[in-house]
């Protein structure tokens, strides 16, 4: 390139703001003229100036101005967590008591063996554990679908 | 990284705490994104009370779906979209008055500008920082609102081209090709101040 062929001024810019990327080209003209070495210098005390330009704020306490307009968001699952575990409960209860009713003599055998009871005590709360965990995660899910206005539905505004 | 920011909760805390009912969790979001937000309005909303309304409005919305929020990008990202989607809606209304003209994209600064300036090397060697941040800072101010605000993003803010494409929905060349042109327009006004003598 002809030192007398200035750069473009996207080209000074790239090489400013992002040498690595500028090419071997436009490095060594600028290494060699005067003229595009002051503007890619001059861009660089620009970028450093834009870093540096007074951050404007709110003059007011906008945290405290917006709580207080906050609507009270229902929390609606904690009624169905409790209507489940009533559920669960009752399914628990029953079906213990047809085991007892139809397995006397068994329950006494069982009755005896502590790793039975605590086996089988640790199964039943794992199955629990699973079952709630399973519950809450898709609860989620399926509130977020049936939400129509929800911003993300619009493929424009969908981040 | 410092003590508090290492136990900072992560977005994805943040927003469960806010859906189980905790509003001081959402007290903590506004404050960790007013700044970005802030940035965003000023630069889009010449009016100082129409900026309170709509800093205010933004955050409601933000409350009102967060439920919809997906996780596919920072929170701060996806709320600064909702701020920007809040401005450009806003200056929509305010059509008939002068911001409107301003916005959004401007359609070509540079026939407004002469092409030929004096050598910018005398500009760099004679301009001190301050003189060069306080010119700066006056002639931001006067770019239309879509270059002031993708000049802050990515030089004050620090974000990169793809999180300014999220917040601005533009593609990253489009971004790149703006950032181009305002930094040129801002070079070239403060050449034609310094030659008229600061």
């Amino acid at each position: 390139m002809n030192i007398a062929d200035h750069l473009s001024d996207i080209e000074i810019q790239q090489h400013a703001l992002d040498a690595g990327n500028s090419g071997m080209a436009a490095a060594t003209h600028i290494a060699q003229c005067p003229h595009c070495s002051g503007r890619v210098a001059f861009y660089q005390k620009m970028a450093r100036g834009m870093s540096v330009v007074p951050m404007e704020e709110f003059d007011f306490n906008l945290t405290k101005t917006v709580l207080a307009q906050l609507p009270a968001r229902k929390r609606s699952h904690a009624p169905e967590r409790a209507f489940i575990a009533c559920v669960s409960l009752v399914g628990v209860f029953a079906a213990i008591g047809v085991f007892c009713y139809l397995n006397t003599g068994l329950l006494n055998d069982l009755l005896g063996k502590s790793d039975v009871i605590s086996y089988g005590t640790a199964c039943c709360l794992l199955f629990a554990f699973l079952l709630t965990n399973l519950w809450s995660e898709n609860v989620g899910k399926i509130r977020r679908i049936n939400l129509p206005e929800s911003l993300q539905h619009f493929p424009g505004a969908a981040v | 990284m410092d003590h508090k920011e290492h136990h900072k909760p992560t977005d994805r805390v943040l927003v469960e705490r806010v859906l189980s009912g905790n509003t001081r969790a959402f007290g903590s979001i506004i404050r960790d994104t007013e700044g970005l937000v802030a940035q965003i309005v000023f630069k889009m909303i010449p009016d100082r009370e129409e900026r309170r309304d709509i800093a205010q409005d933004i955050y409601l919305k933000v409350f009102q779906k967060l439920d919809s929020f997906r996780f596919q990008s920072k929170l701060s990202t996806w709320i600064a979209r909702i701020a920007y989607n809040t401005c450009i809606n806003q200056l929509e209304k305010n059509k008939a008055s002068p911001i409107g003209n301003e916005h959004p994209a401007p359609t070509n600064p540079e026939d407004e500008y002469p092409q030929e300036y004096p050598d910018a090397h005398d500009l760099e060697e004679n301009l001190t920082d301050a003189e060069l941040n306080g010119l700066l800072e006056s002639e931001i101010e006067k770019l239309p609102a879509l270059y002031k605000l993708l000049i802050t993003l990515y030089h004050r803010q620090e974000l990169s081209y793809a999180e300014i494409a999220q917040i601005v929905a533009l593609p990253e060349g489009t971004i790149k090709s703006y950032l181009f042109r305002a930094r040129k327009i801002l070079r070239e006004r403060i050449q034609m101040i310094y030659n008229k003598g600061l």
